[in-house]
């Protein structure tokens, strides 16, 4: 493991092979449990706890939007909250002050993140990877003060309420937190699905030889400069779609939850997940939404969370570079072993 | 006339707060060839630190010492036990990210260490101003400038007139060389990080008078600074000066000029200032062209 | 024959998992040129790396009546080991006269570096006429003469020089050997260099000691490997 970026190779060839076949199979068995329970939840679970699901799924797209920059291309961004924002915003706005429809609404904010994130990639591509932290990380600062800048659209650091609730079809009969929550639920498998299937393509395989090593892939042909941006628009369009359903879930936006803190936690989801593994996204977000009770159960104070995601983010990163993922594969790698 | 000489004076006043913020990146990019996100916290820390030895009754001045002298040891101690285990010369990631973590627990156990409440501290200098025509120039901006002056040049004394500073440059241009010549690398490293974090804490300790003591007090600062560093160049102390005043002017001038910037934009104007450099001159005013390890 | 100034005793040394070195022992004595010869990939410079620490190895290096396992190269200079390096690693964005400087950080207290400079600046006068320029804008033979008059710098015990030869003209690799001799004459300086070209390698050496594959194949007086079929076919293109 030489870089943050744990990747999908393993010890031995027969181990690993085996191996991988007992995680492929392991994996769509898990898959497909989650899948049925997930679609089940609405009658199972109350509405409050359903509705912190909800937050948990939303967050599993923010942290898969890492996965593909960070874990798959070797990009890093500290902007990511910037581009979820420019997606909640563009629902927020369109929908409450212009008539627009809730989709169509969140497909404006995914062009417009993924815009964003092309503006923002072409610069990088003359730059290394230092001055990309650099530049995002502004961003990620500067996001809150556009959003004040813009008061009288935005609300301002107030905040603004997004009117009318996006209520399911009546033959549905759900309420707006269950049908926030099915559709969050929707988009986040077809991303997932997305992003596992793009991973195995020829153009998956481009992204990362351009993260392994920049200089040889050109050399292989890989066009460093297209995939680069592309990825870059690809993981903010993810992130704006988040951020469509963060506003739909909530049907309140505001910059205090658009900080660059928002990137920063983002960033441990995906360390905790595993930066490379798709699965991990998922788990990076239920991270993120179930961690700051569950400290606050252990008799932390809440005060004290960032502290423990900043130790962990340390820790990971010296010890357990795979995540949870890597865990889990490293497990699975060591009970095959005959 | 006097508006822009009056804003003048005020953006030179906290560009001096950009500068010295802008060296401790700069020492710490010479040292180690990376960026410290956690700079503006590991600051923001000590600052707590000496706001809270005035509230046990220490008089400012000693406190403000005792704060630089824990930055120090502190920043040391976080290089060699944080970054140093994952330090990798070709691959500057797991820093960052580890610098990033240390970002959120830093910001985090100063809230709970300390307070979560804006705090006060003094200013070390005289109130009062200086009266030039109808500008005024208050006695903190002239302390402010005549301290980073002065740091300024024992920086640059440090790093071309001493041993220690020249075994510093010396493991900065070629660490396999400078090791097999007997220069302590890991030694360089931790004084280099020390001296970045006392620098952030005395930066932190002047601007806190106008900022206040708050644990978001240094994020828009390190921003600037970052700025500062960019444009005069990443491994160039004189250029993160430069800079830092250049910097504290632009902002003035711009939020006093531009209307439709005014405060909220601000931060976005240093955003911009990174980017345009990056692009059309990467190294920075006073940046080697050889950089090579950017 | 006087005590070694330095004595490697390699049972094996190498990067990560890959062994180069195997059972390796060679010696400098006090005052000897020992020339380090051997093909590309033979080891010679990760014997001199594992010498300086920079390589691990297991195994012990006696200096003088110092016996260590050299760990760290900071710790091997500070025992009297001097090491140019291959491609000279010289500080480019330093003024010759501070990577002269630098070149005594290993010695302690009050040092009388001007006594030193001026010393090498006889040797080497090309340095001197350079004093304030930075070593990046030297030629690569006035590079080499910084290097090794850095690593004299530290008063070393035994120098160790990796391919001083390397991409330079044949006029100056003669005036560098020339200027080697010289020291070694003057000073008394041990010196184990590693060289490819071993004809000039064997003109100034006392003793030379080929490596094949990680081991000592052969060792002898310079002269009589200058006239052994051997070395004379593998090495000396005759």
């Amino acid at each position: 493991m030489t870089t943050v970026l744990d990747r999908d190779d393993m010890t031995s060839p027969d181990v690993a092979g085996l191996a991988r076949e007992r995680w492929r199979r392991i994996g769509w068995t898990v898959t497909c449990a989650a899948i049925v329970l997930g679609a089940g939840l609405p009658w199972l679970i109350s509405g409050y706890q359903l509705s912190q699901v909800s937050g948990a799924l939303y967050l599993s797209l923010g942290v898969l939007s890492m996965n593909l920059l960070t874990g798959l291309n070797g990009q890093i961004s500290l902007g990511q909250s910037a581009f979820v924002g420019i997606g909640a915003y563009a629902v927020a706005i369109l929908v409450t002050d212009h008539g627009w429809s809730y989709p169509a609404a969140m497909a404006a904010g995914v062009v417009l993140s993924a815009g964003a994130g092309v503006i923002v990639a072409l610069p990088a591509l003359r730059l290394r990877g230092l001055y990309v932290a650099l530049t995002t990380f502004g961003i990620g600062l500067v996001f809150p003060s556009l959003i004040q800048k813009f008061a009288d659209t935005t609300g301002g650091t107030a905040g603004k309420t997004i009117f009318p609730l996006y209520a399911a079809p009546e033959a549905f009969g759900l309420t707006t937190g269950e049908w926030a929550y099915l559709v969050t639920l929707v988009v986040l498998l077809v991303c997932l699905l997305f992003v596992h299937l793009l991973k195995a393509s020829s153009a998956g395989r481009q992204i990362q030889a351009v993260r392994d090593a920049d200089v040889v892939a050109e050399g292989f042909g890989v066009p460093l400069a297209r995939i680069k941006v592309a990825t870059f628009a690809a993981s903010a369009a993810i992130a704006g779609l988040a951020g469509g359903l963060f506003a739909i879930q909530r049907q309140f936006v505001s910059p205090g939850d658009l900080s660059l803190d928002t990137s920063i936690n983002f960033f441990v989801g995906m360390a905790i997940g595993g930066s490379v593994s798709v699965p991990g996204a998922v788990v990076g977000g239920f991270f993120l939404q179930y961690a700051p009770q569950l400290t606050q159960h252990l008799g932390i104070a809440p005060i004290y969370t960032p502290a423990i995601y900043g130790g962990l983010l340390i820790v990971i990163i010296r010890f357990a570079r795979g995540g949870a993922a890597g865990l889990v594969r490293s497990a699975i790698e060591a009970t095959t072993r005959r | 006339m006097e508006l822009f000489s009056q804003r003048l004076v005020d953006g030179l006043s906290s560009g001096c707060i950009y500068a010295a913020l802008a060296l401790a990146i700069v020492l710490v990019f010479r040292a180690t060839g990376t960026l410290n996100l956690a700079q503006g916290e590991m600051a923001m820390f000590c600052c707590f630190l000496i706001w809270k030895l005035t509230d046990l009754g220490w008089p400012l001045i000693p406190a403000i010492l005792a704060g630089v002298v824990a930055g120090f040891v502190g920043g040391a101690a976080i290089e060699r036990v944080i970054i140093r285990p994952v330090e990798d010369s070709r691959d500057h990631l797991p820093v960052i990210i580890v610098t990033l973590g240390l970002l959120l627990a830093l910001d985090s156990l100063a809230g709970g260490l300390f307070t979560v409440d804006t705090e006060t501290l003094g200013s070390p200098f005289p109130s009062g101003s200086w009266h030039i025509g109808q500008v005024l120039v208050p006695y903190s901006s002239i302390g402010l400038f005549v301290v980073i002056s002065a740091l300024s040049g024992l920086m640059w004394f440090t790093f071309h007139r001493t041993r220690l500073g020249l075994a510093m440059r010396a493991s900065v241009d070629n660490p396999e060389s400078a090791r097999l010549l007997g220069i302590r690398r890991s030694r360089m490293l931790m004084i280099g990080w020390g001296a970045a974090a006392a620098l952030g804490a005395l930066a932190a300790a002047l601007v806190a008078p106008q900022t206040y003591v708050y644990t978001g007090m240094l994020q828009g600062v390190l921003l600037y600074a970052f700025t500062a560093a960019t444009l005069g160049g990443f491994d160039s102390p004189a250029g993160a000066v430069v800079g830092g005043l250049l910097v504290g002017v632009l902002q003035t001038m711009v939020s006093g000029y531009v209307g439709f910037v005014g405060n909220d934009l601000s931060l976005m104007t240093a955003l911009v200032v990174i980017i345009v450099v990056l692009m059309l001159k990467p190294t920075g005013l006073f940046g080697r062209p050889d950089s090579r390890r950017l | 024959m006087s005590a070694p100034a330095l004595r490697a005793r390699i049972e094996a040394a190498g990067y990560g998992r890959l062994m180069v070195l195997r059972d390796v022992e060679i010696h400098v004595s006090e005052g000897e040129v020992v020339a380090l010869l051997g093909a590309n990939g033979a080891g010679k410079t990760t014997l001199l790396r594992a010498i300086s620490g920079l390589v691990r190895m297991r195994g012990t290096v006696d200096l003088g009546s110092a016996s260590v396992t050299p760990k760290s190269p900071e710790r091997m200079a500070r025992l009297g080991v001097g090491h140019v390096p291959q491609g000279r690693g010289t500080f480019p964005n330093l003024t010759v006269h501070e990577n002269l400087v630098a070149g005594a950080a290993a010695r302690r207290g009050r040092l009388d570096l001007k006594a030193d400079i001026e010393r090498w600046t006889t040797v080497f006068p090309r340095l001197a006429e350079r004093m304030q320029q930075n070593a990046g804008q030297l030629s690569g033979g006035e590079q080499q003469m910084l290097a090794v008059a850095r690593a004299l710098m530290g008063r070393p015990r035994v120098l160790l020089l990796d391919e001083p030869s390397l991409g330079l003209a044949p006029a100056v690799v003669h005036e560098l050997f020339d200027k080697l001799a010289e020291l070694n004459r003057d000073l008394g300086t041990a010196m184990l260099v590693v060289e490819q070209n071993a004809t000039a390698a064997l003109r100034v050496a006392h003793r030379g000691v080929v490596l094949e594959a990680g081991r000592v194949a052969l060792a002898g007086a310079a002269d009589e490997l200058r006239d052994d079929q051997r070395v004379r076919q593998a090495y000396l293109g005759l």
